[in-house]
């Protein structure tokens, strides 16, 4: 409830307040005009009567220039309202001297506004500008920086070589350093070893350092640059409290003289760069260079140990070889007994430990007549004496026994007598010509190529294509019984007619209209699928009196019906000549009919 | 009736044999017999010469191939015996003799070890040329379609004559991949004559990536003015001049 009444009297407050809004007013502050090149300035830009104002980008002459952020302040006093922004910048200087802060324009409501410059001057050491040695450092990078140097200038591909930054400190406090980054090709880095702390008098001012090393490998001849590295770390100054003006309390507030023991101090941000140097790498000398060449650039210990000494044909005998000393251990092979035929080899296993380098492998020893392994020969090359050097070691005596009986092969023979075989020397070489050739056939002829190809595939087709016709056609004949009749009609004709021709030359007048009839009548029945027994001219014509096909042969089976019906019924007398023509308007009309209608 | 498919039968066996484009050797008989006594004789120059005549010739087959081989390999030049082998090989895949000679005369071959990592079905097809596979493809269709057609004919169910047609379309689709991966295998094949430094550009002056030596099979991949891209079964790659490498 209390909180209601208080936000409504605030609120009436507010109202009943003439709002003024006053004219913008643009001015630019500074809380020193003085400072050390350990400490920084502070820059207001003070903006009243405008709401929002964008920061600036301030580019400015011996300081690194960084944005603090924007404070507002709102007042209403004898009921006026007023309000203003704050821009804040941090001036972090970067050498000794006297300098400018430049004039400064906003824009806001559509107007421009400007600064005034502000002189400012920066001395050595602290603000006083008395903490200064005899020889003052005049510039920041004179009190940090960084510098890259190698080992070697020249050097040979593959050899271990050291290259050293080192980050010199006077007369500032920094913390975090981090490791420096650094870039080469053609270089193949090893990791930072652990940073050290030393002091140097450079120029009569004592400098801390930090130095790290780092081991690399070129892996090309030539010239490699190494391109400038980068180091991080937080520079230590002195905290600087925003509320104070300079000038409103006077210097004695102003200086933090506690800050060393309250912690009062704020970390800037630094990022050192080194110089470009290069590296001049050569090849590694091709004369006197070893065969077997171990690709070793350094200064190496070889050895090596074989155990045990006495083994069976078939059990496995272990070699262990270490190289060590300062080099390109990485790269480095170890010598191997690929050339030696009597040992099966095994993969090895190596391992690579600081500054050794270990293999272990497993050898199986294949002939009992293979008494030693040959001298052990490593070649490396030592950049110092420029000269390839070989480590020679062993031969290695081996006592080798013949396998267990049980393991031998053995050759069972009819008499049950046991014969070792002795393993067989083969020579090696190419299989005698052959003496008979064959046929030859064109260069490049494929089998497809030949017309028989086509043709086949054209046979094939067809007998696929026929063989599925002669389905269809007898599914058709199986299911379609007008068709199946239809069909056979002809057929049924034919044999009807040969029979009648005899009954022709016989003369025998009855069976040849027996069978003339008998023909034309089975024809019709199953050309146009009727039954026999309703077969007549006066039927088949009333059926087919509107087809003109019919018409034509019309007359003629009726005549050759009524002939039919009058020797067969009556017994009339037909002449040979009567009979031929009817057999033969029989022929025609069955013709006819097979011709228009099918 | 019977007659008639035992003529077709006739014909199709062969259509499928050899016999289809065999061609009488007589000819070349006397050639043959002198390229075959110079070799015996040891004389593989002269021998080798006779052999190339008779290609050169257009004739071919693979025994005068694998017999070429032999003589230049006798002969010391191991590049073009491994050249001969191979096509040897694609005319007769599982000829003994062939495998043998061209395993000696790779062992022979300089550098290092270059093994492809080959699939199954690559290292099956080796087995065969691209002849056999398309005669093996069209048997299948054949009898695949003959034996659907009968299927109506012996009153098989529309479930037995799907599953048939299924089994052909199976068997006919992986034939042809067969084929086609046959073809892409043989593709670009060659042999390297000489040894030669592998460029990474088609320029004399380039940059040499890699040695290729004497009887390195390779694959080209381009050929542009003179010089052949090549990838080496590793799958390294670059340019050498076009004289350097044969192809099977």
């Amino acid at each position: 409830m209390a909180k209601r009444i208080f936000l409504i009297i605030f609120i009436g407050l507010l109202f009943s307040a003439k709002l003024v809004w006053a004219e913008i007013q643009f001015s630019a502050e500074v809380d020193h005009n003085t400072i050390g090149l350990d400490s920084y300035i502070q820059l207001s830009l003070n903006v009243s009567g405008a709401q929002d104002v964008a920061p600036l980008t301030i580019a400015m002459d011996g300081f690194d220039v960084k944005y603090l952020g924007p404070s507002r302040r709102v007042s209403i006093v004898n009921g006026q309202y007023s309000s203003s922004v704050s821009l804040n910048y941090a001036l972090y200087p970067k050498k000794v001297g006297s300098f400018e802060v430049p004039a400064l324009t906003i824009e806001a409501d559509g107007k421009k506004f400007t600064s005034p410059e502000i002189k400012v001057n920066v001395v050595a050491g602290g603000e006083s500008g008395t903490a200064g040695a005899a020889a003052p450092i005049q510039n920041l990078e004179d009190k940090l920086f960084l510098v890259q140097q190698l080992e070697k200038k020249e050097v040979y591909v593959g050899e271990k070589t050291k290259i050293q930054l080192a980050l010199f400190v006077s007369d500032l406090q920094v913390r975090d350093i981090q490791y420096p980054k650094m870039e080469a090709d053609g270089v193949e880095f090893e990791d930072y070893a652990e940073p050290k702390q030393t002091q140097q008098i450079v120029n009569g001012v004592r400098y801390n350092v930090v130095l790290f090393d780092r081991y690399f490998y070129p892996k090309r001849s030539g010239d490699i640059v190494f391109k400038p590295a980068t180091a991080g770390c937080q520079m230590l100054i002195a905290k600087r409290n925003n509320k104070n003006v300079p000038g409103q309390f006077g210097t004695m507030f102003d200086q933090d003289f506690l800050n060393d023991f309250f912690d009062l101090q704020e970390k800037r941000p630094m990022t050192v760069t080194s110089k470009e140097i290069t590296l001049k790498v050569k090849d590694l000398p091709q004369e006197n260079k070893p065969e077997k060449f171990s690709g070793g650039v350094g200064n190496f210990v070889f050895d090596i140990s074989v155990a045990p000494q006495q083994v069976k044909v078939g059990d496995p005998l272990t070699i262990k070889m270490s190289i060590t000393g300062e080099g390109n251990l990485r790269d480095v092979k170890f010598p191997d007994f690929a050339d030696i035929a009597d040992l099966k080899v095994y993969d090895p296993i190596i391992k690579l430990q600081g500054n050794a380098k270990n293999l272990e492998q497993v050898l199986i020893v294949k002939n009992k007549n293979f008494q030693e392994i040959p001298a052990v020969k490593f070649y490396y090359f030592d950049p110092t004496e420029e000269t390839y050097k070989t480590i020679v070691k062993g031969p290695f005596k081996l006592s080798v026994l013949p396998p267990d009986e049980s393991e031998q092969p053995k050759v069972v023979a009819y008499d049950n007598q046991v014969k070792t075989i002795e393993p067989e020397k083969l020579g090696e070489d190419i299989l005698f010509i052959k003496d008979q050739v064959g046929e030859l056939h064109p260069t490049g002829k494929r089998f497809y190529h030949h017309w028989m190809f086509y043709l086949m595939w054209l046979l094939i087709l067809s007998v696929w294509g026929g063989a599925y016709f002669y389905y269809s056609l007898n599914m058709r004949l199986k299911t379609d019984t007008k068709f199946a009749k239809s069909l056979k009609a002809p057929r049924h004709a034919k044999q009807g007619f040969a029979k009648a021709a005899q009954y022709l030359e016989q003369q025998k007048v009855k069976e040849f209209y027996d069978v003339l009839f008998e023909t034309l009548a089975l024809y019709m029945a199953n050309k146009f699928d009727l039954p026999v027994g309703e077969i007549s001219s006066a039927k088949l014509n009333e059926r087919f009196k509107n087809n003109e096909s019919w018409q034509s042969v019309a007359w003629d089976l009726a005549n050759i019906f009524e002939e039919c019906d009058a020797v067969r019924f009556a017994q009339a007398n037909i002449s040979v000549q009567r009979m031929q023509e009817s057999y033969l308007k029989a022929e025609k009309i069955i013709d006819h009919l097979e011709r228009v209608w099918r | 009736m019977k007659r008639y498919i035992g003529l077709i039968t006739m014909l199709i066996g062969m259509f499928f044999s050899q016999q289809v484009f065999a061609s009488s050797s007589s000819i070349f008989k006397s050639d043959l017999q002198d390229a075959a006594e110079f070799y015996k004789n040891g004389k593989y120059k002269e021998s080798a010469e006779v052999y190339q005549n008779i290609l050169d010739q257009k004739m071919e087959n693979g025994a005068i191939h694998y017999n070429l081989g032999n003589a230049y390999f006798k002969n010391s030049q191991l590049g073009k015996a491994i050249l001969e082998y191979e096509r040897a090989l694609r005319l007769m895949p599982r000829d003994r003799d062939v495998l043998f000679n061209l395993q000696h005369a790779e062992s022979l071959v300089k550098g290092p070890s270059v093994d492809a990592n080959m699939p199954w079905i690559t290292v099956k097809l080796h087995n065969f040329n691209f002849d056999e596979i398309l005669k093996f493809f069209l048997w299948v269709l054949f009898l695949s379609g003959t034996i659907i057609i009968a299927s109506f004919f012996l009153g098989y169910s529309n479930t037995t004559r799907f599953i048939l047609a299924g089994l052909s379309v199976v068997i006919l689709s992986a034939t042809f991949c067969a084929m086609i991966i046959k073809k892409n295998m043989e593709h670009g094949l060659a042999i390297t004559m000489t040894q030669s430094d592998v460029k990474f550009e088609p320029r004399k002056d380039a940059t040499t990536h890699f040695v290729v030596y004497e009887g390195t099979k390779v694959r080209i991949k381009q050929e542009v003015d003179g010089w052949h891209k090549i990838e080496r079964l590793d799958g390294k790659g670059g340019w050498i001049e076009d004289f350097a490498a044969e192809k099977i």
